[in-house]
């Protein structure tokens, strides 16, 4: 009898098991997949930062020359000082969105990193119930998608010291 | 000489745009990146205003403003939250510890000039 209702169980955990596969599969993959995401969220804000600082550079140079007696002064009347003053306000109020949107970013990183730990939990979980097998998740693979060398370089995991954007050799290739 | 700004605040854009703004106006500024070290430019500095983002790293811009107003240096000067943050309970949170000024991120610079000259008289 005792050997019986262990083959029942034992065929309903196997039952439940190939239920429970595709679900497990797609969240392994989600549970991997998404600190990958997380680290090409992070790059595009530090690129982004980068770019706003070497800008801010650019700018104050600009603005300084501007400043300056050579331009603004009775020699140079077609200069609108008042104009030059509010477009510029434009810009520093235009530059402060990369800000917002890296706050923006580390929220929705954060409550990835989250969910994946979570998926990984619950899967850990499953297995000690229903057994361990092998989920094969390549046929999910988002590197298809992928256009530029920094989001391969994330999806494998290599370390760049740098945020710029790919190097001039990089950028032109001579076919 | 130009009167003298700290401002404390975790995102370099944000520093530098700030920067930016204030140096134009004649102010000098320094910046920094949480509330710990600003902390140390309280101890070598007297400033008159301080403007400080309120979510950072190490120290937050409510604990830094409480540690700012005990401090024997600058106990006195203004204080200005530049933040996203918008909800009222913060804003409350923000007065308690003793902000003057609650400017809703983005600033416009004009704005944020203007609040500078009230704030210093």
């Amino acid at each position: 009898m005792a050997n019986s209702d262990d083959e029942i169980i034992s065929g309903y955990k196997k039952n439940i098991r190939e239920k429970i596969l595709p679900l497990m599969k797609m969240s392994i993959y989600t549970a991997k997949i998404l600190p990958v995401h997380c680290k090409q969220m992070k790059h595009v804000v530090e690129s982004t930062e980068q770019a706003i600082l070497s800008l801010g550079d650019s700018f104050n140079e600009i603005v300084d020359k501007l400043y300056s007696d050579d331009l603004v002064n009775d020699d140079a009347p077609q200069i609108n000082v008042a104009k030059i003053h509010e477009k510029i306000d434009e810009i520093l109020f235009s530059l402060q969105f990369q800000d917002a949107t890296r706050q923006i970013m580390e929220h929705v990183q954060s409550d990835l990193l989250k969910i994946s730990g979570e998926l990984l939990e619950a899967n850990k979980v499953i297995r000690d119930e229903f057994g361990g097998f092998e989920v094969e998740t390549s046929g999910v693979d988002c590197l298809a998608t992928y256009t530029t060398s920094k989001e391969r370089e994330n999806y494998h995991g290599i370390e760049s010291t740098s945020v710029e954007n790919d190097t001039d050799d990089d950028q032109i290739t001579y076919l | 000489m130009g009167k003298k700004i700290l401002f404390v605040d975790d995102s370099a854009s944000m520093r530098k745009v700030l920067g930016m703004t204030l140096k134009r106006s004649g102010y000098e500024v320094e910046t920094a990146e949480d509330g710990k070290v600003a902390l140390g430019f309280l101890d070598s500095c007297r400033f008159d205003v301080i403007i400080t983002d309120l979510n950072m790293p190490n120290m937050n811009g409510i604990e830094f403003i409480k540690a700012a107003k005990a401090h024997s240096n600058n106990k006195f000067a203004p204080i200005i939250m530049l933040t996203t943050e918008s909800s009222e309970e913060m804003r409350k949170e923000g007065q308690d510890a003793g902000a003057k000024v609650w400017i809703v991120k983005p600033f416009r610079p004009d704005k944020l000039l203007e609040v500078l000259k009230k704030v210093i008289g």
